[in-house]
């Protein structure tokens, strides 16, 4: 188990990463953190500030000052650069010592400590022994934590407890072990999940599995990250978030600090989740976004299905890092996230014809993002096409939407072109009101004409629907629970434009609760998104339009 | 050679199943007896009267008799039967019975043979039957024809056709008469006579059987003036039922050779009526290739077929016509190019469907088409309309389709170079690699014209576009998970087994074969346990073997974006000629 923090330690890059975990880990250790990093460069050579009992000196309180370095330490690292390690040193005992220590801590010894991810190497030792030496003084003194001590230290503080004990900690390995099998690793990340969340306990015991999940999230996505493939740590990252909203959401918003630390944990957890989700989908996969047929030739399949399935799954999580960035008030990489999904439907055009009818999420996704970019002109282009070509494929019975998700199901479809089978496997849809709703929105009217046609001719047998949550569903909706909600049919899809649109804006109107869901309230909308695509469930009527 | 079977040992073994049992039994193998002194002593044991062939058990047991086995046997009395001093009946009754039971097969015909044979040995035989026939008697009518060949005498045989008293007994006659070998003053009298008939008869079968005997003298006697055969073919052709279009087809598949351009496309003209259920008729058509294109006719027939096609909107296929095929694909590949091109030009679906499932059939390489500046269409809108049509169509051959888009780029209109080197980047250079970028290669080299050197460009374009594609295989988040692949893996597999399977149901050697799977080895060495060699032991076989198979490329565009795919060629299909 060290072996693996160690090796997740050193890869821990600097910004964000490793300065993002310590505060928690000193938090799990006692320590009362006075500054967590900002973005930006670190103030006066600290990066962290927190009090707490120096183990070096009989457990004394002590202001500890930290200055981190991700990876090892080496020579180029030490000296002769801003970013150096001498320099911050420096910085510390020159400017931030006398100028930036609140009063009411000056009293206290401090140690300026440099926190180090890997090992501090042989060749800077020297250098190191004789800075301590000489800029030591009876009130200043100077620590080394190295990524060997650090993992200590997460052992001991927050991994201690259940993650240690059998079977969580098993789940936990195991995660780690089969990250290159992403459905299994995903199934036992979501154990740990479950195991730590389920608990009960008093407030600071909640409080401690949150950050267990959040810390052993980051151990999973490092440790995975460094093999290369990131599949396993992003749906564990969303299974994370839900689960913590989950714990969160009752009292969300409410002053007491311990909810206060849920909330932070959370917002950790979302951020850690666009940490990777950028990594995965901005850096690796958007490196490919406007080569044609790229990314549908590394799914490395001789199966159109197989394409299909991983097309529209990245592009879903790409919308939704889309809407995320624009929770986060971040409109110009929002705006880039929407060109990078562009450019992904037009170099690899399967995303124009869904196999699976629960694409509409991905489609509701990416049409609430052009929304809320201001572009729907610029996707309007996307669902014309989209409905033609569903429209072909029905007419001649080739590889039309299914509501079946069952990959036996879907690798051979259409078996056969009888009209039975084609029944069968059209007998619903949530795909086609969406679909229609917004064909008629972008006023396409030529599209919609020949797709609500062929919807009236070809599927009179197919019960069109639109789910929409219940007062049950905020109960069960965060952790995967199916028995919620409710399904509206008898919509008036093949009817004139304005019946349908007057319909669903009765509908809307009509459903209050969607606005008593945890996320309406509280304003996390983005947090429901993920749900929704995470558990398969259809994107609610109420956020289709959410940027009119 | 084995030992041959003494007289003793044929009537002791038919003793008891009886004679036609035991030389069924013996089928084919008799040829090791050494034929003639078997056959002699089969014969004369029969003429004595130990044994019979004509009794109802022999009856019984030929209805019993079916496949390889009764063919075998049948060959072995066919043998048997001029050598036979027995009752004309009794062996027209045979005979008749031996037709009967080979049904459509070839072979069956040749008790008939046998029994031509067996008349012409006496002419008291050839009387007998003649008389009878005289009389009515429907079992010597039925082999009157037979009897009328034996001792060919077209008096006598002009005595049948004029004076027969039904139909029944002037068909045969007829036939017979266009199978004798006649002088030129006999050959004049017969044609009218033969000629009077074919006006005058209200019964097809009769009608067709005088004119394909006419056309048989014509044959033989060149010096005779055809256009009274062209007017009795006139008369014939007024009518289009089923009846008259089969005697058509036989008359191209029997005299297509001597058939001149008007009788030709009188012909054609009649037989372009014949539908998708009139499966006979359109075999005969097909029969009818090799005579027609040796008579200088492969455009009409060419012209027939594809109406054929396209009148039965695809339910008649290039493939109800195998010799045809073979023709168009393997003899003349000028021929083939010129027509295909004509008919891309044309764009019927039907007809370019059918040509698609044809070059679909041609396992591994595909074929490029030999075409010359006259081959193509003189407009530049023409030239890019055949290139969508044949992308459209036989994209599944892509070196059939590019070598169309090549031959424009080579002598097409060099307006329309960039949306000809287009349409050959995207679907086609896009979907394939090996075979296809080879062609093109083989292509630079070869040929030096402008439009040629661009597609230098196109082969950089995609080399680099398959370079900026390096580093895609560190994208493992879009691999399948590994119980997909394995669920993908069991699907494909069943595909192929089935396809192995359907494949094999088609093999000519399957039934004839027999089979074995070898586990392990590179090598089988095989005992025949029912033949021995010189030592008595069992006789072995020995092979050594050898990997083989067969592959194809998949069209990447097919994994893709297969509906896509499917409308871009759909549009190209569908596409109107004088589309606006």
């Amino acid at each position: 188990m060290k072996l693996i923090l160690r090796q997740y330690l050193s890869d821990l890059r600097e910004r964000d990463e490793l300065d993002a975990i310590l505060p928690d880990l000193l938090s799990e250790l006692g320590f009362n953190v006075l500054s967590r990093p900002g973005k930006g460069t670190r103030q006066y050579g600290v990066d962290v500030a927190a009090i707490g009992p120096d183990k070096d000196d009989g457990n004394r309180e002590k202001l500890f000052l930290f200055t981190i370095k991700s990876g090892d330490l080496q020579r180029r690292d030490w000296d002769g650069s801003l970013q150096a390690v001498r320099q911050s040193l420096n910085e510390i005992r020159d400017s931030y010592i006398p100028t930036r220590i609140p009063e009411q801590y000056q009293h206290l010894d401090i140690a300026i400590c440099v926190c180090i991810g890997g090992e501090m190497r042989e060749n800077v030792q020297t250098q190191w022994t004789g800075y301590v030496q000489n800029a030591s003084t009876c009130k200043v003194c100077f620590r080394q934590w190295n990524g060997d001590m650090l993992a200590g230290l997460l052992l001991l503080g927050v991994l201690k407890g259940e993650l240690i004990e059998n079977p969580l900690r098993g789940y936990f390995q195991k995660s780690i072990a089969m990250f290159d099998h992403p459905d299994v690793a995903y199934r036992f990340f979501a154990r740990l999940t479950q195991g730590l969340l389920e608990g009960g306990g008093n407030d600071r015991e909640r409080l401690k599995r949150l950050r267990q999940v959040y810390i052993c999230l980051w151990v999973f996505f490092v440790w995975a990250r460094g093999e290369g493939n990131l599949e396993a740590p992003f749906r564990a990252s969303e299974f994370a978030v839900l689960h913590i909203w989950n714990n969160c959401r009752s009292h969300f918003g409410d002053e007491a600090p311990e909810q206060i630390m849920r909330e932070v944990v959370l917002i950790n957890t979302i951020k850690l989740h666009l940490i990777i989700a950028k990594e995965l989908l901005i850096e690796k996969l958007g490196a490919y976004a406007d080569r044609p047929f790229a990314l549908s030739m590394a799914v490395g399949s001789r199966s159109p299905v197989d394409v299909n399935l991983a097309l529209f799954e990245q592009f879903g999580r790409l919308c939704l890092y889309g809407l995320w960035l624009h929770f986060s008030l971040a409109e110009t990489e929002r705006n880039r996230v929407l060109q990078t999904a562009i450019a992904i439907i037009n170099s690899n055009p399967t995303l124009k014809s869904p196999i699976r009818d629960d694409f509409a999420i991905e489609i509701a996704l990416f049409m609430i993002l052009a929304q809320l970019c201001g572009a729907k002109a610029d996707v309007s282009g996307y669902l014309h096409e989209m409905a033609l070509r569903v429209r072909f494929s029905i007419r001649r019975r080739g590889p039309y939407p299914i509501p079946m998700t069952d990959y036996r199901d879907l690798v051979e479809h259409p078996v056969e072109k009888s009209d039975k089978y084609f029944k069968k496997y059209t007998q619903a849809s949530v795909l086609y009101p969406l679909l229609v709703a917004w064909l008629d929105k972008l006023k396409l009217h030529h599209p919609r004409d020949l797709l609500a046609s062929c919807i009236k001719s070809e599927l009179p047998h197919s019960t069109q629907q639109i789910w929409v949550p219940d007062e049950n569903t905020d109960e069960k909706l965060w952790t995967g629970g199916k028995d919620h909600g409710m399904t509206i049919t008898g919509l008036p899809l093949c009817e004139d434009p304005a019946r349908y649109s007057a319909f669903l804006d009765q509908l809307i109107k009509g459903q209050s609760a969607f606005n008593d869901l945890s996320t309406t309230k509280s304003g996390f909308w983005p947090i429901l998104l993920m749900a929704c695509r995470h558990y398969r469930l259809p994107v609610p009527p109420q956020l289709w339009f959410v940027g009119e | 050679m084995k030992e041959i079977p003494t007289r003793n040992d044929i009537l002791k073994s038919s003793s008891e199943g009886g004679l036609l049992a035991y030389l069924f039994g013996i089928g084919e193998g008799y040829f090791m007896y050494g034929e003639t002194e078997f056959l002699a002593d089969v014969a004369e044991i029969v003429g004595s009267g130990e044994r019979t062939l004509f009794s109802e058990k022999d009856w019984e047991f030929l209805d019993g008799m079916k496949g390889p086995a009764f063919f075998s046997g049948m060959i072995l009395l066919c043998e048997l039967i001029p050598l036979l001093e027995v009752g004309h009946r009794d062996l027209m009754r045979l005979v008749k019975k031996l037709v009967d039971l080979g049904g459509e097969d070839l072979a069956a015909n040749e008790p008939n043979a046998a029994f031509r044979k067996w008349c012409s040995g006496n002419p008291e035989r050839v009387k007998a039957v003649l008389e009878e026939a005289e009389a009515g008697d429907g079992l010597a009518i039925d082999h009157l024809c037979f009897a009328l060949e034996a001792h060919p005498d077209s008096a006598v045989a002009l005595r049948f056709l004029t004076n027969g008293l039904t139909p029944e007994t002037q068909l045969p006659a007829a036939v017979a008469l266009g199978r004798m070998t006649l002088d030129a003053d006999s050959a004049v009298i017969v044609l009218r006579s033969l000629l009077k008939v074919v006006i005058g008869t209200d019964d097809c079968s009769l009608k067709f059987n005088a004119l394909s005997a006419s056309f048989a003298i014509l044959e033989k006697n060149p010096e005779l003036r055809i256009e009274d055969v062209k007017h009795g073919l006139r008369k014939v052709i007024s009518d289009t039922s089923s009846e008259t279009l089969d005697g058509l087809s036989v008359l191209i598949w029997k005299h297509g050779q001597i058939l001149g351009e008007d009788e030709v496309r009188l012909i054609f003209d009649a037989l372009k009526s014949v539908n998708s259920e009139n499966v006979g008729i359109l075999k005969k058509i097909d029969h009818a290739t090799s005579a027609l294109v040796d008579g200088g006719h492969f455009k009409a027939l060419s012209g027939l077929i594809a109406e054929l096609i396209r009148r039965s909107q695809g339910k008649i296929r290039f493939d109800t016509f195998p010799s045809f095929c073979r023709k168009l694909f393997d003899d003349d590949s000028r021929r083939l190019g010129k027509l295909l091109m004509s008919w891309l030009l044309e764009g019927d679906p039907f007809l370019c469907s059918s040509l698609a499932q044809q070059f679909g059939k041609v396992a591994g390489k595909s074929q490029a088409l030999d075409l010359q500046p006259d081959d193509l269409p003189v407009e530049p809108k023409e030239q890019l309309f055949v290139c969508r049509k044949a992308v459209g169509y036989w994209f599944h051959s892509p070196v059939t389709a590019t070598s169309v888009l090549v031959a424009v780029l080579r002598h097409g209109d060099h307006r329309i170079f960039q949306d000809v080197l287009e349409l050959l980047y995207y679907p086609l250079l896009i979907s394939y690699d090996d075979d296809l970028c080879h062609y093109l290669e083989e292509i630079l080299e070869q040929c030096t014209e402008q439009g040629i050197a661009q597609i230098r460009e196109l082969l950089n374009r995609k080399k680099k576009y398959l370079d900026s594609l390096e580093g895609i295989e560190r994208l493992v988040e879009l691999h399948p998970s590994e119980i997909h692949r394995q669920i993908e893996h069991v699907r494909f597999n069943r595909k192929v087994d089935k396809a192995w399977e359907k494949a094999e149901k088609k093999s000519i050697f399957y039934d004839t074969v027999t089979k074995q799977h070898i586990l392990y080895g590179n090598a089988v060495q095989s005992y025949n346990q029912d033949m021995e060699g010189p030592d008595g032991e069992p006789i072995s076989c020995n092979m050594n073997l050898v990997p083989h198979s067969v592959s194809t490329e998949f069209p990447q565009l097919f994994i893709f974006d297969p509906e896509g795919l499917q409308i871009m060629l759909m549009e190209f299909r569908l596409e109107k000629k004088n589309r606006p």
